[in-house]
């Protein structure tokens, strides 16, 4: 019996644990393959012969503009996380410290996470436009730094919740203001929450895809996502090697974050706290 | 605060912004090489610094950057190519600055009639595209058939010869996937039955669609994927492997299948399209034309641009370096010697029919490729089809007038 | 007003400003016939009434729906096994766990090319594999069903992740105690995963449903670049006929299909927090 059941158990287990693998890893490994191949037909016609040529293309030859898209998310992902943090650190604090029912607050922020983009883009766009905006970073830093509000302020306040009281009470009760608490305090002590919500925010707003279509025209703005959508041959040929190599590079700086903040995001997801 | 700082400072960077005079054109790297030549050679002679802006090969996503530059009144693009599809949304929306002085007796007429409002030029064409039929020689001299001048010829051509090739050999392909395409043959074949696509329910574009399926349908001339697969790459393959005896395709295909790999290399010849009588024959008109936004901060110097571009050296260049068709009549006459099927394609275009000329085509097009592609699947019936699609237009219209 | 709101007062003033403002203006604008080539008129109701005429737009509404179910559902189930396995020790766990995290870091565009290049006719990956096996070619992106199919596939590639980590912290919230007891009780594998595991993470998946169910259907990215919407228009959600449209220069009606597909999602994410609230006491 007890047997049986390990076994049934270690047989899910690793058949599971196949399946999980081999799902996650191959599309990765097929971009692989193709971003290190001359051309894309290796499997049909057999020959695969390694190359670093498309990645030297992208990252040498300045009419692909692949390394102006990578300096361009790069600059908008860390203005619009950094700018959202601002933003969310005193709403949290005050949600977690000041607020009667911040459950309430922190749900109906939550519900604006959940619109679709599209149904206020045209507006944004048009009020960008009316500015002459379009196709700086403003935009984008902007809108990404606001529909990360929700994000952030969420892993925040439950960080800032989960630090004891009595420190800051006690500064109020000697006469501290609350901007000093927010500042002495509750800042370099959840500097851990605020790094996994930067770090997340940050993958947000380099992955987005609508608003940086709509409010970029070129290279001058345009980000990584929309350049590597935008590949494009003509009549159906398709340029497969700089596509595949670019999705990779791409993926390179959000790999660095997961790997190295795996275990916050992780944390920080799941609401336990970071330090297990 | 440091964080502030930098913010402020991106924002401050990223506002100034100079002067410069930029093309936007689209394709794959090499014709983006190639169109860079074109350029050096206009800066050489005007001394004039051009950007050349690189946009996507689809068709579509090149009407959409080009749409988010215009509505925001972005000074760049300052020159830019438009399919002659959507020409009228621009025209319409007031986009694109009057383009003057300039010598228009040579150009496709047709062609030249899709860049005009009030006999005012707007866009002026590059290059021109028209369907045309691609046959092959060796198999029409073997099975004793004439180059098809009426569809009727084409069919019975197609059945003689698919009789005899045995099986996966296919009589006639052509673009019928339910995509922009689609509403290109249905033109053709429509125009050639003397009917339009203004007036959709008619007993001329009945007996097109109907002849539509039963290529598919009745003789099998037509591969069955036709209509869910076939577009022009799709076509083109089929063909070029040596399968098919006739293909309605564009002229880019002429070079790929005289490429050295070919299987079909010098077997195959190009003709413009049959009718259903002798001489009714029609192209639908594609190509591309030369713009200049209202918004552009270098309009004199995008007036030289276009000048430059649409000038019988260029045109002439544009052919053989790009592999294009010229917009001008007058420049063929000395490319045919080095490009055969050029001769064709110039009869073909001075057949060609304009598809509706609305500022909101894409919605007719999405319209008309609806009922067409149920109708040669099989699923709807032609003419109930075309009722249908002429309703939903006439709606349509409704809303915009 | 009390002194201390003034720290909410930025983030708030910027949703309202940003989100809310053009989330209005939305509204506003779907009330006009409103285009670049004609001009602008007050016409409300005729935009709504026209998306009920529109069969573009029913259309891309069935579609929506479908590929949200479909995905959803399939994410449940591979998010449910992904959950389960990231939760168990083994050597090698927190390695795991950072593989697992990568579908769900890296952006939606990149992995639709991935999966474009995995679903190419002629010398994608899986075709090969269905040649050399099963000897036959699909043209996965080119028909209906298989599109849609191969959609959902994408999409279940990318959210798994998500959907494992609430599913995680729905498993380690369990107390460990629970499981012992009950197999003192005799209780096997099977019986103590649909006893126990399941109804206590039942709040859980109930979270993940609600976040899953939204975001699908407000997608767009994934289907803009592997399928542009196509087969003739067979994979084109309610967020690309918008998108479509207002780059057709109708700003009226494009607004109009926006406001639906927000009215659709905050219904839908009302129905589905009222019921998690009603069954769980959600929070």
């Amino acid at each position: 019996m007890a047997l049986s059941e390990r076994l049934i158990k270690a047989l899910i287990m690793s058949s599971g644990l196949i399946f999980v693998i081999s799902f996650t890893l191959i599309p990765i490994v097929w971009m692989v393959a193709l971003s290190l191949s001359g051309n894309p037909d290796l499997l049909i016609k057999g020959d695969f012969r390694m190359t670093l040529k498309n990645y030297r293309d992208l990252l040498t030859s300045p009419e692909l503009h692949f390394t102006d898209y990578i300096r361009n998310s790069i600059i908008v992902a860390s203005a619009s996380a950094s700018l959202s943090l601002t933003l969310c650190v005193p709403l949290s604090y005050y949600l977690s410290r000041l607020h009667r029912n911040p459950t309430a607050v922190l749900f109906s922020v939550l519900v604006l996470s959940m619109l679709p983009p599209i149904s206020s883009a045209i507006p944004l766009y048009r009020f960008f436009a009316s500015l002459g905006l379009i196709n700086t970073y403003v935009p984008l830093i902007i809108t990404y730094s606001v529909w990360s509000i929700p994000l952030g302020t969420w892993l925040i306040y439950s960080y800032i919740n989960s630090l004891p009281r009595d420190l800051d009470r006690s500064a109020l009760v000697d006469g501290a203001s609350t901007i000093k608490v927010l500042l002495y305090i509750i800042l370099p002590l959840s500097k851990p929450g605020m790094l996994c919500a930067f770090v997340l925010m940050f993958i947000f707003s380099f992955n987005e895809f609508l608003f940086a279509l709509l409010f970029t025209i070129d290279h001058g703005s345009r980000t990584v996502p929309v350049g590597i959508a935008l590949f494009e041959g003509l009549h159906g040929e398709v340029p497969w090697g700089y596509i595949t190599a670019s999705s990779l590079i791409s993926v390179i700086p959000i790999l660095i974050t997961v790997v190295l903040f795996q275990r916050h995001i992780i944390s920080g997801l799941t609401g336990g706290g970071l330090k297990e | 605060m440091l964080l502030l700082i930098i913010f402020i400072a991106v924002l401050l960077c990223s506002c100034t912004k100079e002067e410069r005079l930029t093309l936007a054109v689209g394709g794959t790297p090499e014709e983006v090489l190639k169109w860079e030549k074109l350029v050096d050679e206009f800066e050489e002679t005007y001394q004039i610094k051009v950007e050349v802006l690189r946009q996507p090969a689809d068709t579509d996503l090149r009407r959409q950057s080009l749409v988010v530059a215009l509505t925001s009144k972005s000074p760049d693009p300052d020159v830019f190519l438009m399919d002659v599809a959507w020409i009228s949304q621009f025209l319409e929306s007031n986009w694109l600055y009057e383009i003057r002085d300039v010598d228009t007796s040579n150009f496709f007429p047709v062609s030249l009639q899709a860049g005009l409002k009030n006999g005012k030029v707007y866009a002026l064409p590059l290059f021109v595209d028209c369907g045309v039929l691609y046959y092959r020689k060796d198999l029409l001299d073997k099975y004793e058939c004439p180059v098809p001048e009426t569809w009727d010829q084409l069919l019975k051509c197609s059945l003689k010869v698919m009789k005899e090739e045995g099986e996966n050999f296919y009589g006639f392909l052509w673009q019928g996937a339910q995509y922009e395409g689609l509403v290109c043959t249905f033109l053709e074949f429509s125009a050639s039955a003397g009917g339009s696509l203004d007036q959709l329910d008619s007993p001329q574009n009945l007996k097109a669609l109907r002849f539509m399926r039963d290529l598919i349908h009745k003789y099998r001339v037509s591969p069955p994927s036709t209509y869910t697969e076939m577009k022009e790459e799709e076509v083109r393959i089929l063909f070029q492997s040596g399968r098919a005896l006739f293909a309605r395709n564009w002229p880019y295909a002429w070079a790929l299948h005289n490429s050295e790999d070919s299987p079909v290399r010098g077997t195959v010849g190009v003709a413009p399209l049959p009718g259903f009588r002798r001489g009714t024959g029609a192209s639908c008109l594609g190509g591309w034309h030369l713009g200049i936004s209202r918004f552009s901060d270098r309009k004199d110097d995008s007036l030289k641009l276009v000048k430059f571009l649409i000038s019988e050296k260029i045109q002439k260049r544009i052919a053989s370096l790009m592999g294009w068709n010229p917009a001008r009549t007058d420049v063929y006459r000395d490319l045919t010697k080095s490009m055969k099927h050029l001769s064709a394609v110039k009869r073909a275009c001075l057949k060609a029919v304009q598809r509706p000329a609305e500022p909101y085509y894409s919605q007719i097009s999405e319209i008309i490729r609806l009922f067409v592609n149920g109708a040669i699947s099989g699923r709807v019936d032609p003419s109930e089809a075309l009722k249908k699609a002429e309703n939903r237009i006439e709606r349509l219209k409704g809303y915009y007038r | 007003m009390r002194k201390e709101a003034l720290f909410a007062l930025p983030s708030f003033a910027f949703i309202f400003l940003l989100l809310l403002i053009p989330l209005a203006g939305t509204f506003y604008l779907s009330f006009f016939r409103y285009t670049t080539f004609i001009g602008k008129d007050f016409n409300f109701p005729e935009n709504y009434i026209r998306l009920f005429e529109d069969p573009v737009f029913i259309k891309s509404l069935l579609f929506t729906l479908q590929f949200t179910i479909l995905s959803v559902s399939l994410e449940l189930v591979s998010g449910l096994l992904t959950g389960l396995i990231i939760h168990s020790s083994f050597p090698g766990r927190g390695i795991l766990r950072g593989l697992v995290l990568l579908p769900w870091a890296i952006p939606g565009v990149v992995s639709a090319r991935a999966w474009e290049s995995m679903f190419n006719y002629s010398y994608g990956l899986l075709n090969y594999l269905t040649d050399s096996i099963l000897g036959l070619r699909i043209n996965w992106l080119g028909n209906e069903l298989t599109a849609l199919l191969s959609v959902a596939v994408a999409d279940l590639w990318k959210t798994t992740p998500f959907v494992a980590l609430i599913i995680l912290a729905g498993l380690q919230s369990i107390p460990e105690d629970l499981y012992k007891q009950a197999k003192v009780d005799g209780a096997g594998i099977f019986r103590r995963f649909r006893e126990i595991t399941l109804p206590l993470i039942g709040p859980f998946i109930l979270v993940a449903i609600v976040f899953r169910t939204v975001d699908a259907l407000r997608v767009f990215d994934l289907v803009f670049v592997l399928t542009e919407g196509g087969p003739g228009g067979s994979t084109t959600p309610l967020s690309l006929y918008a998108y479509r449209i207002y780059l057709g220069g109708d700003l009226g009606y494009g607004s109009a299909v926006s406001v639906s597909l927000f009215l659709i999602s905050l219904t839908v994410s009302f129905l589905l927090l009222l019921i998690s609230r009603r069954r769980h006491g959600f929070e």
